[in-house]
């Protein structure tokens, strides 16, 4: 199995020890296979076009929703491109060379895959306003003039409190029409800047954490690094990491992620903070010797 | 030299509406300058951060309406950290003190917080009217504050706002007094509105005449807010699922047919694409048709209504149309000036419905065409120079092509020749967006022809430094430019540093300027603010050869900005 980089510490692979740098990002643990990753890894933030899919480089398709390295969240740079920028219009250049990586990778992900695949991963492309970006995402992209459409709308909200695991289809990921957000802010301890991550781009927790771990965390140890597969699975719930992935609902309150089912979570969660452990204490019995939750989430 | 009294020139002036025009009244002489300054009521500030509350305050105590944009342009794609700018608040507080009687704000890219709605509402008597475009910050309770303290309201518009919306009862916050207003737009919101609060608002409101609702405000309440106000020029509807066998559909067959006077019509964020038919009777007198958040009608349904529509001057529509659709609008709308295409499935694997057929099909049916904004799966040059010569009339060309460098697929060519050809025939271009495969041939193109071009944007072209300045050197009027993921780096970003004086701003990420690139730039020009916005912890101020993630640099009278984050290094 392979597994990306891991938010919320190595499961197996244990604490690693923690580099002693002034960035208190650094303090996450990042664990992985490839041999080239030393145990104290500098993390740093990168931004850059992230292009869904793009197995061109590692030839890795396996579908985000499986607990195995996704394609989804995985960031390329313009660098990624060469044939792109610097290629000049004469060469022949194929249509979309920089994304055949990606229609290659669209090709083997399966409708499990969830995440959006395509240009749809390049930061700001299509440049369409991120509020109309959230609204078409939300729209249950039903098939037009044969369905009955509130209809259909009423069979969704049905199969949503069945708890229905996400079943590859992309209009199922339209959950909630009413209210629900596709980019909800995240902020990580520790971290001046805030960002937004789309959740109707993901279909289940894994592939969230991996994006969450892409946008915020990243080892720096070589111009590469962003290229090369780290293959432990993330471990959201895993109690020996540093930091949990919490999120506030729609009653103000602070929850783990992770502990209701994939719909329900999008349809309540309004923001995600990544928090320290430390700061945890008292979201979840796990944290506490009592196994009593503070706060009961009503089904 | 003055040869009138200010008594007669003051009135004169008054006719002089445009902000250009008053800008340069006021450039003229000292006296007309003085003039100008006391009977200016309208002021348009770009950048909110090329000037400081206090400079407005001085130099115009007459102001009513104040026109407010904030942060880049980009940030609308999310290319912009959030908590990068562009506060209201300064602004509000430095105007409530002071002696002006705003009636009028209008907001663009904004943070606006609920303090900031709130003190808005308190501080001036005779507030009317409050536009936010693509704003974020605030929240309901902003809204009730706005509600409940203005008494004079006019209008409340709210377009593609990021509003936290706390369901709460904002829309009842509006007092039985309050029978003033004109325009009342929350299709923005998303969550549940107090129904009966908003039929007694519509009731007593007789000069309402622009009405979009809200996805929550279901078909049986528009039936009864269309019966209350048949004099509504512009209805975008909420949710239109109507029951056809339902009395509630038949009274609102005929309250459609006392609404003679609609000439703007949106909405229809829920539809049931078999109850369209009950809005033929209006379509006849429509000028403006906005369908591009219904996802949920057909193409043909589109399409049947459209032919309906044959005074429509402005269409927005989502991509689901198809070429054919196309065809229809262009054989139908023979008066179509503004066109919006828009892409169903923004993040699909590229799928968009429209090719450039569409686009040939609309330039041959509607020659007064001049403003475009297309997302399409493919163009190739030979469409584009059929449509600059159908179209010569262009002001606006906005072409986005969903992979951003593809080729013409026929020639397999980049786009120059294409956009060359546009540019060339519509000399008073103004505004234009590049994609799909493109050289630095372009570049040479707008250059040398679009002398009007005031805005540039560029994602993924080009090939070296020279396209750069070829628009640099030869759009004069060039005020914004905007550049992602292109090769140009410092040489073309230092050729002709006063050039930036003569603009608003220039935006570049993911481009090849280094970090002493940029400080450079700011060391030669104080006039200017370069900001690095350093997403990357790894980014350090020594490091001069990193090329920078994010440059954006403006002109501004009152230096450095005060209210930068920590990640926002401003040079």
């Amino acid at each position: 199995m392979e597994g990306g980089l891991i938010l919320l510490g190595g499961g197996g692979g244990g604490s690693s020890g923690v580099s002693t740098k002034e960035s208190a990002v650094s303090k996450v643990e990042v664990v992985s296979e490839a041999s080239s990753y030393p145990a104290e890894s500098e993390l740093e933030l990168g931004l850059g076009l992230s292009l869904g899919g793009s197995g061109g480089a590692t030839g890795k398709t396996k579908p985000a929703c499986s607990s195995s390295w996704g394609e989804c969240g995985r960031i390329l740079t313009a660098k990624d491109f060469p044939s792109v920028v610097s290629h000049k219009a004469n060469n022949g250049v194929p249509s979309s060379i920089a994304v055949s990586g990606t229609k290659r990778a669209a090709e083997s992900v399966s409708h499990e895959g969830g995440s959006p695949t395509g240009v749809g991963h390049v930061v700001g492309w299509p440049p369409i306003r991120a509020y109309r970006m959230n609204s078409l995402v939300n729209q249950a992209k039903a098939p037009r003039a044969e369905e009955d459409k509130e209809i259909c709308e009423k069979d969704k909200l049905k199969d949503a409190s069945k708890k229905k695991l996400y079943n590859g289809n992309k209009i199922s990921s339209a959950v909630n029409e009413k209210g629900h957000l596709g980019f909800v802010k995240v902020n990580m301890d520790g971290i001046p800047i805030g960002r937004k991550v789309d959740l109707n781009a993901h279909s289940c927790y894994e592939s969230l954490a991996q994006a969450l771990e892409d946008m915020f965390l990243r080892s720096a140890n070589s111009v590469g690094a962003e290229k090369e597969q780290v293959t432990k699975p993330s471990k959201l719930l895993d109690e020996s990491s540093e930091f949990v992935l919490t999120y506030e609902d729609k009653e103000g309150d602070w929850m783990l992620v992770g502990d209701v089912p994939w719909r329900m979570f999008l349809s309540s969660v309004r923001r995600l903070r990544i928090m320290r452990t430390s700061e945890a204490n008292g979201l979840a019995p796990r944290f506490h010797e009592s196994n009593e939750r503070q706060r009961s989430k009503p089904i | 030299m003055n040869y009138f009294p200010d008594e007669v020139l003051e009135p004169v002036f008054d006719f002089i509406t445009s902000h250009k025009d008053r800008n340069s009244v006021s450039l003229v002489c000292k006296s007309w300058f003085k003039i100008e300054r006391y009977s200016r009521q309208r002021v348009f500030i770009g950048n909110c951060y090329s000037t400081c509350p206090e400079r407005l305050i001085a130099r115009f105590p007459g102001l009513k309406s104040l026109t407010l944009k904030g942060k880049p342009h980009f940030a609308d794609f999310n290319l912009v950290p959030h908590d990068w700018g562009g506060f209201l608040y300064p602004w509000i507080e430095a105007l409530a003190k002071s002696r002006i009687g705003l009636e009028e704000l209008r907001l663009k890219r904004m943070v606006v917080s609920d303090e900031s709605l709130e003190l808005l509402s308190k501080s001036f008597v005779n507030f009317k009217s409050l536009v936010l475009v693509s704003c974020e910050g605030f929240t309901t309770d902003g809204l009730a504050a706005i509600a409940a303290n203005c008494r004079f309201l006019r209008e409340l518009d709210l377009q593609e706002n990021e509003v936290d919306d706390h369901r709460g009862h904002w829309l009842s916050c509006f007092p039985e007094s309050c029978t003033s207003l004109v325009s009342l737009n929350f299709a923005c919101l998303k969550g549940e509105i107090n129904l009966g609060a908003l039929e007694r608002l519509v009731a007593r409101s007789p000069n309402l005449k622009s009405l979009r609702l809200n996805r929550a405000v279901p078909f049986d309440t528009l039936e009864k807010l269309l019966m209350q106000a048949p004099q509504l020029l512009d209805l975008g509807t909420g949710s239109y699922v109507p029951d056809p066998s339902s009395e509630a559909y038949n009274r609102l067959k005929s309250a459609i047919q006392r609404c003679k006077s609609i000439r703007s019509l949106s909405g229809f964020l829920e539809v049931n694409p078999r109850c369209m038919s009950a809005i033929y009777p209006i379509c006849a007198n429509l000028t403006f048709l906005n369908l591009s958040y219904a996802p949920g009608l057909s193409g043909n349904e589109l399409t049947k209504l459209i032919q309906h529509c044959r005074k429509l001057q402005r269409l927005w529509i989502l991509d689901y149309i198809g070429d054919k659709g196309l065809g229809v609008v262009a054989s139908t709308c023979k008066e179509l000036q503004e066109l919006r295409v828009f892409p169903t499935d923004p993040l699909g694997a590229g799928n968009a419905a429209v090719t450039e057929e569409g686009l040939v099909l609309i330039s041959a049916g509607c020659p007064k065409l001049n403003s475009l904004l297309y997302f399409c799966q493919q163009m190739t040059n030979a469409a584009l120079i059929t449509v600059a010569k159908n179209c010569p009339n262009f002001i606006c060309f906005r072409l986005c092509i969903l992979d951003p460098i593809k080729p013409d697929p026929v020639t397999n060519r980049p786009l120059d020749e294409g956009f060359g050809a546009i540019v060339e025939s519509c000399e008073g271009l103004k505004r234009l967006s590049l994609s799909g495969l493109l050289s630095d041939q372009v570049f040479l193109y707008i250059g040398m022809y679009a002398k009007q071009l005031e805005m540039l944007s560029i994602a993924f072209a080009g090939d070296s430094d020279e396209g750069m300045l070829y628009v640099l050197n030869g759009c004069k009027k060039l005020r914004k430019l905007e550049i992602r993921d292109s090769p140009f780096g410092n040489a073309a970003l230092l050729e002709d540093v006063g050039k930036y004086e003569t603009m608003r701003s220039l935006w570049m990420s993911s481009c090849e300027v280094t970090l002493g690139g940029c400080k450079t730039l700011a060391e030669k020009m104080p006039s200017l603010s370069v900001e690095i916005i350093n997403e990357s912890q790894q980014m350090e101020f020594s490091l001069d050869d990193r090329t920078v993630d994010k440059m954006y640099l403006y002109r501004t009278l009152v230096g450095h900005r005060k209210d930068a984050p920590e990640f926002v290094w401003i040079l």
